[in-house]
């Protein structure tokens, strides 16, 4: 049934006589058959409503219309459709009442004019979906539909227009458009923003766009305030897929870069089934992983990226072995990479006086899982009740002790512990520290002791200081950094 | 050096040191750096050729 066709804000709601047909003519002339293809694609399976935006000005799209296309001799429109997708059957009165919607909200898609890519700034839900679609790193936007707010928490998706974007800028976008929306720190950064950021490393034109070297984007990403890492597969042949997603778990989304294409990794999905045989000593939380959480430009918003490919509807053309690089942006004042810090921790934990096989009988007891990632001390300390840390004078010394902005952390478990998502000790490692320095130790947290630097906390030279513990028991596991989406 | 600062305050029992001796500990710090740095430097050659390798790596 379709609702005010000839008005501004036409309500199409999927019935008998309804479906994304006539909502592709009702669309016209923004929406194509391809485009219309993609949102079937991302969203048939929940929707019930769209609500058609008519008129609708887009601030990406303008940026690019009046810096490229305004420029032309024929020129397409310069407004654009938004289409808000429902759960439910929504009508026309309802719409005044946010408290109505909100459960049923889905998201948005804003429609360009422009070919052969028409799917513009779009925000969905993971829950428009109905596969579970793992731990994911989101933001939170607030849209206004006639006056009324409705939030949605997804991660930001674009089509490439192939004139001032292709991939490479699309990319940078999705990325800057999450830091935006999450952080104030990090500038709102239009389509047109993006290819000028590279025009001082490039050589002949930046538009329209051939494309980006990996390095290009680097530097984009730098002149916005970021100090990106770049990582090669060919450069870290035994454990490119681990780092690559101990920065996921870090919450730090990436750049994935295959052969000549490039998406958005922002989540992880993870089975935690005990491997057989056991891994000796001990293994990483990365051996559960079999697949990413990416938006990919040229498809839809939250495909899986698997180990391999398993042919189905949400699936990512590409799989792992086809990533060639990544690029992890990280903030200014981590200066500790995901390599240096897995070397520093499993050091300390193989070390004959401070190792956990010299201080622990109780972790000595059975191979260990690591879980390596970054986080603030904010998040950390807010949570340190609800986990409780395994005994309460490690939760006090953690609560009361100054700590730097951003720590990494490895959590210590037993393979059956961590299987039901539970630790027994962690090592907090100073992300502002220079690898080499010894004194990068904040805190090692074993069942029966507890060290932390007293030196680092008062700015002073390192003392490492130790708390005999008792009855220590295991703890869950930190989250923060992901979503973990169970549907 | 000023008198430290307690981490709970008013605690009874105070934490100890890690090490017996200074001798001890400089010889953590001693042998941390000398078995750290060469593995340390590996990775860091690892990062500078993939940066390196980025600047052939076009995507379109």
């Amino acid at each position: 049934m379709i609702d005010g066709q000839s008005s501004f804000l036409p309500i199409c709601t999927f019935d008998a006589t309804c479906g994304w047909n006539e909502l592709l003519q009702l669309a016209q002339p923004e929406l194509d058959s391809g485009g219309v293809g993609r949102l079937t694609q991302a969203l048939s399976e929940k929707t019930k409503t769209v609500v058609l935006e008519r008129h609708y000005i887009d601030k990406d799209y303008r940026d690019t219309f009046s810096n490229f296309h305004s420029k032309r001799f024929s020129t397409p429109d310069s407004r654009c459709l938004r289409l808000h997708f429902f759960s439910k059957a929504v009508a026309r009165e309802e719409i005044r009442n946010a408290e109505n919607m909100q459960a049923d909200y889905l998201g948005y898609a804003v429609i360009r004019p422009t070919r052969p890519n028409c799917l513009g700034r779009t925000l969905l839900s993971p829950k428009s979906r109905s596969a579970d679609c793992g731990s994911m790193r989101l933001c939170d936007e607030t849209i206004t539909l006639q006056g009324v707010d409705l939030k949605v928490r997804g991660f930001p998706f674009i089509s490439q227009d192939a004139n001032v974007t292709v991939c490479a800028q699309s990319a940078l976008w999705m990325l800057m458009c999450y830091y935006s929306n999450r952080y104030p720190l990090y500038p709102e950064t239009f389509p047109y923003q993006l290819a000028k950021l590279t025009e001082d490393y490039s050589l002949g034109r930046v538009y329209p766009s051939s494309g980006l070297y990996v390095w290009q984007m680097t530097e984009a990403l730098r002149r916005l305030g970021f100090s990106p890492v770049t990582y090669t597969r060919d450069n870290f042949p035994n454990d490119f897929d681990h780092l690559l997603y101990t920065y996921i778990e870090s919450g730090i989304p990436v750049l994935a870069a295959t052969r000549r294409h490039v998406v958005v990794a922002f989540g992880h999905k993870s089975d935690y089934v005990q491997p057989n045989p056991l891994p000796t000593d001990f293994s990483f939380s990365s051996q559960f992983n079999h697949a990413l959480v990416v938006n990919d430009d040229n498809r839809i918003p939250h495909q899986v990226l698997r180990d391999k490919k398993q042919g189905t509807n949400d699936e990512s053309r590409f799989e792992f072995g086809e990533i060639e690089s990544f690029v992890a942006p990280l903030a200014e004042k981590i200066f500790l990479p995901a390599e240096s810090f897995q070397k520093v921790v499993t050091t300390i934990l193989d070390r004959g006086d401070v190792g956990y096989k010299a201080l622990s009988a109780t972790l000595s007891a059975g191979p260990l899982v690591l879980r390596l990632f970054l986080t603030t001390t904010r998040s950390f300390k807010k949570r340190l009740t609800e986990r409780g840390m395994g005994n309460a004078l490690v939760e006090e010394v953690y609560r009361n002790l100054p700590l730097p902005h951003f720590v990494w952390v490895c959590e210590i478990s037993h393979m059956e512990d961590y299987l039901r998502h539970m630790v027994l000790g962690e090592i907090l490692w100073d992300a502002t520290r220079n690898a080499s320095e010894p004194e990068g130790w904040i805190a090692l947290h074993y069942p029966e002791v507890l060290v932390v630097d007293l030196g680092s906390a008062s700015n002073q030279p390192q003392q490492l200081q130790k708390y005999p513990l008792q009855n220590s028991h295991f703890y869950p596991l930190y989250r923060s950094n992901l979503t973990d989406i169970q549907l | 050096m000023k008198e430290p600062l307690e981490v709970i305050p008013g605690e009874k029992e105070k934490p100890l040191p890690l090490f017996k001796s200074e001798r001890d500990y400089q010889e953590f710090r001693r042998s941390y750096t000398e078995k750290i740095t060469p593995e340390l430097e590996n990775l860091r050659e690892a990062r500078r050729q993939s940066e390196e390798q980025s600047k052939k790596h076009w995507m379109c």
